[in-house]
């Protein structure tokens, strides 16, 4: 019976092994592809030279890399911050309050979840021109925190309700006011909450092309999936108006390494916070 | 009871900050929208309040029709392809086997990655003198080189295979979380009823894990009616019309034909789709939803 059960969890094991492989294949030409002379990045069988770093130097002469590069960890960075706070004080008194105003609250945020952006793309590019804002980070960071926070709320509206109101009504009787008993009490509570709010959405911001597309379109402040974009279309080809994939795998590593190593080194909170979420939102 | 209307007023405060960012950022939008979906708005100004002028050439226009059928067909095959997959691949990390939160973290990767990243990789693969093709020569099948992403027939389906590849590991973690709440009891007493494994499947398996599969369809769903960054980069809607999708189609009409009033009917109409889509399918699969 033993030897049996072994066998079959071996072969699952090389079935696994062997898909794996596979299944990564695309990233490792990525990574040679990065290291490639131009000639040689479609011969799959021309093991490159890992000491040439051409491409890399291409990147990092890019005169608008290294703002991209700042620019995308300011955006992620605000926007996760300013949503985890915005989006937890919400949850939480939504969660604790039974008036009618607060139930036409709710249903206002769950009417906000159906709207997809595609809808406001335009009338959100005007209202930019109207605030003066259009081409500004901050501009992509409001419009981040507006069309995703109401999913963020109902999150945290949903962990809110799993813990008890016991502690709530032991602190109040000591006398500890909202704001107070919010930020000492419930909001630690709430960590699997921010858990899950960051692990959804931190992919969403880092690798989000059409809002810069659109509401960074005049090339000053780029994020890095649109410098990787106008990389292609100006720096990154050939004197024949061919694509230089050498420079632009290098940019697309460097451009998807740090989130990558965020999901490594998370992983298992990002992947157990996410399902959880799903499951209470 | 002033200290009640207090924390009444305290509550609103909490939400006011975000409430003001949906209000701002969503709903005034999206009502302005409706309001210009009845003129002739072009991006600057408005001449002229035109009624369902544009509803009605929208429902006239051949690239609508077919950005939206090639939409539907992005979104039919991909729940098609992906979830057989998905599953299949979350109850191989279900068994007991050693190692298998690193093939989960493999697996999940490309979930990760930008997906014009993920066009650029692909690209590189699938261009017509890229790695795919020398494979194929290589194997002796010389007489299936084509241009993957040039060919009207198979670009659509090559550009969904690209999308199950990089949403496979998100949709396995929902399967492999539920597999892993089914009760191994269970299994156990149809193991003595002599149960084939499809039938554990069918009969237990399945069943148990509708919550999921309803949360896990409707994520696909959504995205997918929204589908814009890999064919915008990869094929720019084409060869021809053969990749167009309606969000693609809306970013056109917005930003290179200047047809804005135009633009934001299409995003209305895409946008009732999509609820009246995503609401039959949480209906149909949310009745199939049991709990023991």
């Amino acid at each position: 019976m033993k030897s049996k059960y072994s066998k079959s969890s071996v072969l699952i094991t090389m079935i696994l092994i062997i898909f794996s492989a596979i299944y990564l294949f695309p990233l490792l030409v990525l990574i040679l592809s990065s290291f490639k002379e131009e000639q040689y990045i479609f011969e799959a069988f021309h093991m490159p030279d890992f000491g040439y770093i051409e491409n890399y130097v291409k990147v990092f002469a890019s005169p608008t890399f290294w703002g991209s590069l700042v620019n995308t960890l300011i955006i992620c960075t605000i926007t996760l911050v300013c949503s985890v706070f915005l989006a937890s004080m919400a949850g939480y008194a939504l969660a604790r309050s039974k008036e009618r105003s607060f139930k036409t609250i709710r249903l206002v945020y769950m009417m906000a979840l159906v709207v997809p952006a595609q809808a406001n793309m335009m009338i959100l590019y005007k209202l930019g021109i109207f605030l003066n804002l259009i081409n500004q980070p901050v501009y992509l960071i409001l419009i981040y925190l507006g069309s995703n926070i109401s999913y963020s709320v109902m999150i945290y509206s949903a962990f809110t309700k799993s813990i008890h109101r016991e502690i709530e009504e032991a602190a109040r009787i000591d006398g500890c006011g909202r704001l107070k008993l919010f930020t000492n009490v419930i909001f630690p509570l709430l960590r699997p909450a921010s858990g899950t709010v960051i692990a959804t959405t931190i992919f969403w911001y880092w690798n989000d092309f059409q809002g810069p597309l659109i509401y960074l379109s005049d090339g000053k402040h780029n994020t890095l999936m649109l410098e990787i974009y106008n990389f292609k279309e100006i720096i990154g080809t050939t004197s024949f108006a061919r694509t230089a994939w050498g420079p632009v795998s290098a940019l697309c590593l460097i451009a998807s390494l740090p989130i990558i190593l965020f999901f490594l080194l998370n992983q298992k909170r990002l992947l157990s916070g996410m399902t959880a979420g799903a499951v209470k939102g | 009871m002033s200290s009640q209307r207090s924390d009444y007023w305290k509550r609103i405060l909490f939400i006011l900050p975000s409430l003001l960012l949906v209000a701002l950022f969503v709903l005034y939008p999206f009502v302005q929208g409706i309001l210009y979906s009845f003129t002739n708005w072009d991006g600057i100004s408005i001449s002229r309040f035109v009624g369902l002028e544009n509803y009605i050439n929208l429902f006239k226009d051949a690239s609508f029709k077919k950005a939206l059928a090639n939409t539907i067909f992005f979104t039919v095959a991909l729940v098609i392809i992906m979830n057989p997959l998905a599953l299949l691949m979350a109850s191989l990390l279900n068994s007991k086997i050693i190692g298998k939160h690193v093939f989960r973290t493999l697996i999940y990767i490309p979930t990760t990655i930008s997906l014009i990243v993920v066009s650029n990789i692909w690209t590189i693969i699938l261009t017509f003198n890229g790695y795919f093709n020398k494979l194929l020569e290589l194997i002796g099948l010389e007489k299936y080189v084509i241009d993957w992403l040039g060919n009207y027939d198979l670009a659509p389906i090559v550009i969904v295979l690209i999308i199950v590849w990089q949403g496979l590991g998100n949709s396995m973690v929902f399967y492999l979380a539920a597999l892993q709440g089914v009760p191994a009891e269970l299994y156990e007493s149809a193991k003595i009823d002599g149960a084939t494994k499809w039938n554990n499947f069918r009969y237990i398996t399945l069943p148990l894990i509708m919550t999921t599969v309803t949360v896990v369809l409707f994520l696909q769903i959504s995205s997918m009616l929204k589908i814009f960054d890999i064919p915008y980069i990869m094929t720019s809607g084409g060869p021809g019309d053969a990749t167009m999708t309606v969000t693609m189609l809306i970013y056109n009409q917005a930003f290179k034909f200047n047809t804005a009033g135009y633009a934001t009917t299409t995003g209305i109409v895409l946008m009732v789709f999509s609820i009246i889509v995503s609401s039959l399918q949480t209906k149909i699969t949310g009745a199939k939803e049991v709990s023991y």
